[in-house]
């Protein structure tokens, strides 16, 4: 097969040597493969395979098509130049002219004193001009000198070097700069530098000022292995305003050693208390309280599984400091000894160490057997276990120390029964379940007011929670019980692909003794004889347009303990509302909200979004972000105005502008992140949605 | 009104007698669990080629800040549970990427973070049983379609 | 090759005429005349002869067919409904449907000009054709920047 596609000229008139060339003249039509070449006039040196032609001369090739005074070019070998170059390439539509285009290669170009833009022809939004700019599309990677951007008409932004993803893939060079402005820190510009080292390692250095504190050098490097993946940032001033050092670090790893045993490392740390609230965005500042610095072993046998965990926190902005596990060892199995009995245990062992209050050793061990009678249609399952505990104690100076013991037996029997019925609504066929189901459980009581708390809590009233034998999570606290629960939920699902269109669900328990067993020695022991209504109702109604309803109603005092409502609209990417109504009188103070957020086209182009989250008793948002966004198909706006509240309860606003060019990034702050999370369901980018 | 008792999860109509389940997760475990329950099918250790072959390609948990209280501390967390998995039946696709994404919400206090936790993680194992139950029910929905073609092309 | 011009020219045909006054011969019926290396194959010709005793020629076929060796020892060959050949200067003047082939190379067009001895071609699009010329270059075997070697000559 012959490697080299022959050279095809047509013209008006040809005259030269067969073997040595020939130069034609008149609508010259050169065509070697699949590249093609027109020009009024063209010679074709046959041993050099160079062809030169002249005035406008259009050169077009899969991929790119480009138009020039003269063209001086090697075929095969993809060098040479054109003059006065107006070139259009279709991977990622860039397109420009410049005074020289230099090829180098294949798919390799060379534009100089050029410009180029993703704009589509006769729409000069915006230009990157450059004294050299490179247009590699084998890396598909751009590459500007002496870069600047002009946007209608008016420059912008200029930079000695700039790099541009061809395909918007990863790209080594300056990502566009972000600035925004917020009343911690004023002016905040920062300028990332993405250093794409390898296919799986790669690094983003930023350097990023703020107006009243000075500059900020941060870095976060990531790694991607097949056998250990992770990252590493880490930020640091000297700040101006607050005279003091301030960083942080993170590092989290996670590393598989074998298919069964693996590592996971997460060490985060700051230098002060409000490190979040002044640098950070704002889901970082509200959670950020407790860091962890935690190294956790697995190992996965066949039906057994055995953690070990070394645990601490740096505690921010508050006085209560979780304990440290340094370490603890869980173990927990499911051995098969006999058909039809299915027997479990699981254990741990752990150091509590605290400054201040108890420290100590705590082990147990819960060995359980069940014998579960299971048909198509209904459950019964028996279980009995042991729970067994021993605490080493000691004051946290190290004096006073005891031992402790618990022994508990927990005896549970859990049933239901499945009944189905099939629905035709709107003519498509769907599967409807009724599942009623009794769940009862006896431990009897044993003081536990003398026992310390290391990580027990009290769980909030769910239908996770009432299938379970104790209501406090951890180990340290085992409620006494004789309970009965029963709960009703019947399902839709679609009968073809058995997804599940719609849940409802009712269940309530009974007590039929007080709960003695208390988080802490001063709380009361209840002696309800019920326990809270549980209700919770929710599902897709219309392919767009799904909702869901939670309530729980203390059945005694007759009001809400705890309710949730919310509703989603999705009819299409681009056009989201979300309402939720949320209500917490569990809480001290309580806490009643409604969030309101919303996606939404206002004309062909301009988009606003909005998210309000409404504090009743405050009678203030906590959080609320207002913006618009603009998009012109090669370019777009957004701008977002947000105002949250920080975990040392003052305010904190931030302006972001962006200003997006298709195929170069965005130069200004992103409001991005921070819609993606005040908005369940935003989409960003501006193709996906219906013009 | 209609409702007569019949099964749900892995129920009567399917025409495998054998499963194997790949995933080192939670929810491959919970659907191992309900399959070695279910009576006429038989949990395999090693793939055969006429089993039902389930494989748990990914399951993974994430949270997110839902609700701050009027300190600015976190009131309420949502728990996001995502699951992919496939069904085969012999040479026949029952799945291919199939997923199933939950949600929990749960108060969060900054004082008691390890009872906190601890909470987090008995809401992702009501998760992962509840994505293993949508697993099942799926499949035996998808098998119900594909067994007529197979057997009677109509 | 150069020395063909010297050798002597022979002509076959079915019919011939030949006017002695005007010095004009006719031969028509698969006419072939040979000179050397080169043969010209045609329907109908009529030659005659300038006062420095060079050949004129001119005539057609269904279509004409020339073939001669070239120096570099490759063949040309040529086919056209119409030519003229100049004896002089050794020109062969190629119409309608001309086209020109040397090894691989190949040239289309509606009036072709080849001086045999220089071995430059001329090709222009005529008006009556569809006004276009057509020419190939095969790459070379070798890479492009060493000298054109002879290449073997193709079996006809």
């Amino acid at each position: 097969v012959d490697p080299k596609p022959p050279v095809h000229i047509e013209a008006d008139q040809v005259s030269g040597q067969t073997e040595s060339g020939a130069s034609a003249q008149g609508n010259v039509v050169v065509t070697q493969g699949d590249l093609r070449v027109e020009s009024e006039w063209g010679n074709y040196d046959a041993p050099n395979d160079r062809l030169t032609g002249g005035d406008h001369v259009t050169m077009t090739r899969p991929g790119s098509v480009l138009h020039g005074r003269t063209l001086d070019y090697y075929i095969q070998r993809h060098e040479g130049t054109l003059t006065d170059p107006d070139y259009a390439m279709s991977p990622g539509k860039m397109r420009g002219d410049g005074a020289e285009l230099l090829f180098e290669g294949e798919d390799k170009y060379r534009i100089d004193s050029g410009r180029a833009t993703s704009c589509r022809p006769g729409d000069d939004s915006w230009y990157l001009h450059a004294s050299t700019m490179w247009l590699d599309y084998t890396s598909n990677s751009g590459v500007a000198h002496n870069g600047w951007i002009e946007f209608k008409g008016v420059p912008i932004l200029y930079s000695p070097w700039m790099n541009f993803p061809l395909d918007n893939g990863r790209q080594t060079g300056f990502l566009t700069p972000s600035l925004s402005f917020d009343n911690r820190n004023g002016f905040d510009l920062t300028l990332p530098f993405y250093w794409n080292i390898a296919p799986n390692y790669d690094a983003t250095i930023s350097t990023r000022y703020l107006a009243r504190r000075g500059l900020m050098m941060g870095g976060e490097f990531r790694y991607l292995q097949p056998g250990y993946t992770g990252v590493l940032q880490v930020q640091g001033m000297n700040d101006r305003e607050d005279q003091a050092t301030r960083y942080s670090v993170l590092f989290q790893h996670q590393q598989t050693f074998t298919d069964r045993l693996w590592m996971a490392v997460d060490v985060q740390k700051v230098s002060d208390d409000s490190f979040f609230n002044d640098f950070g965005e704002r889901a970082a500042i509200a959670s950020q309280t407790n860091l962890p610095r935690q190294v956790l072993f697995g190992y996965n046998g066949d039906n057994w599984n055995s953690n070990l965990l070394f645990q601490r926190y740096q505690t921010i902005q508050q006085t209560s400091i979780p304990y440290a596990r340094m370490p603890q060892l869980t173990f927990n199995a499911n051995p098969q000894w006999l058909d039809g009995v299915r027997t479990g245990v699981s254990g741990e062992i752990t150091d509590f160490t605290h400054p201040s209050l108890t420290n100590g050793v705590r082990s147990w061990v819960y060995p359980t057997i069940s014998m579960p009678f299971v048909s198509n249609y209904s459950f019964f399952t028996p279980k009995i276990g042991v729970h067994a505990s021993n605490y080493q104690l000691r004051d946290a100076s190290g004096g006073n120390s005891r031992n402790e013991s618990r022994v508990l037996p927990v005896v549970s029997l859990d049933s239901g029964l499945f009944f189905e019925r099939d629905l035709d609504v709107g003519g498509n066929a769907l599967t409807q379940t009724l599942e009623p189901r009794a769940y009862y459980v006896y431990i009897p009581y044993k003081k536990q007011s003398d026992l310390p708390n290391f990580d027990s809590a009290v769980t909030d009233l769910s239908f996770a929670q009432l299938f379970r034998e104790n209501q406090y999570s951890g180990n340290d606290r085992i409620n006494d019980a004789n309970q009965l629960t029963l709960a009703l939920s019947s399902r839709i699902y679609t009968a073809n692909d058995g997804i599940e269109l719609l849940q409802a669900s009712i269940g309530q328990r009974f007590y039929f003794k007080d709960q003695q067993v208390t988080l802490s020695s001063n709380d009361q022991p209840s002696s309800a004889s019920k326990s809270d209504l549980l209700l919770s109702l929710g599902g897709r109604f219309w392919h767009d347009l799904s909702a869901d309803y939670t309530l729980q109603y203390n059945t005694e005092d007759r009001k809400t303990v705890r309710s949730t409502a919310g509703l989603t609209w999705n009819p299409q990417p681009g056009s989201i509302f979300n309402l939720r109504y949320t209500i917490n009188r569990n809480q001290s103070p309580s806490t009643e909200q409604i969030d309101v957020s919303a996606q939404w086209p206002l004309t062909r182009n301009w988009y606003g979004v909005a998210r309000v989250n409404y504090s009743l008793p405050d009678k203030q948002p906590l959080d609320a972000i207002v913006g618009l966004e603009y998009n012109a198909g090669c370019w777009g706006v957004r701008l977002a105005a947000q105002r949250f509240i920080t975990s040392d309860a003052q305010f904190k606003t931030t302006y972001f502008v962006v200003l997006e060019l298709d195929g170069l990034g965005g130069i200004g702050s992103n409001p991005v992140n921070a819609l993606r999370t005040a908005i369940p369901g935003y989409t960003a980018d501006f193709d996906g949605r219906q013009q | 009104c209609g409702f007569h008792l019949r099964g749900s999860g892995l129920d009567a109509n399917l025409l495998v007698h054998s499963a194997y389940v790949t995933g080192g997760g939670g929810t491959a475990a919970q659907v191992r669990n309900s399959l070695s329950l279910t009576p006429h099918i038989t949990l395999l250790n090693t793939p055969a080629t006429d089993a039902l072959l389930i494989d748990v390609l990914r399951e993974d948990s994430r949270q997110q800040v839902l609700t701050l209280t009027s300190l600015g501390r976190v009131s309420e967390y949502r728990l996001f549970y995502t699951v992919n998995f496939r069904a085969r039946q012999g040479e026949q696709m029952l799945i291919d990427n199939g997923s199933i994404s939950l949600y929990r919400d749960y108060t969060y206090d900054d004082n008691n973070v390890l009872g906190k936790t601890n909470e987090a993680d008995t809401l992702i194992a009501n998760m992962q049983q509840d994505a293993a139950l949508q697993i099942l029910r799926r499949i035996s929905a998808a098998s119900r379609n594909a067994a007529p073609v197979s057997s009677d092309a109509h | 090759e150069t020395g063909d011009r010297e050798k002597p020219v022979n002509l076959k045909s079915d019919q011939f005429k030949a006017d002695q006054k005007t010095q004009v011969r006719v031969a028509s019926g698969n006419v072939i005349v040979t000179q050397g290396t080169m043969t010209l194959r045609s329907e109908r010709l009529t030659s005659r002869e300038d006062a420095q005793g060079s050949q004129f020629m001119s005539g057609n076929g269904a279509p004409v067919h020339f073939r001669q060796k070239l120096d570099s020892g490759e063949w040309v060959d040529a086919e056209a409904l119409r030519f003229e050949y100049y004896g002089d200067t050794g020109t062969l003047k190629l119409f309608d449907k001309a086209w020109v082939k040397r090894g691989k190379d190949e040239v289309y067009g509606d009036v072709i000009t080849y001086n045999t001895t220089t071995e430059i071609y001329e090709a222009q699009g005529g008006k009556s054709g569809d006004g276009r010329v057509n020419i190939t270059f095969q790459p070379k075997t070798k890479s492009a920047s060493q000298p054109a070697a002879a290449s073997k000559p193709e079996a006809k």
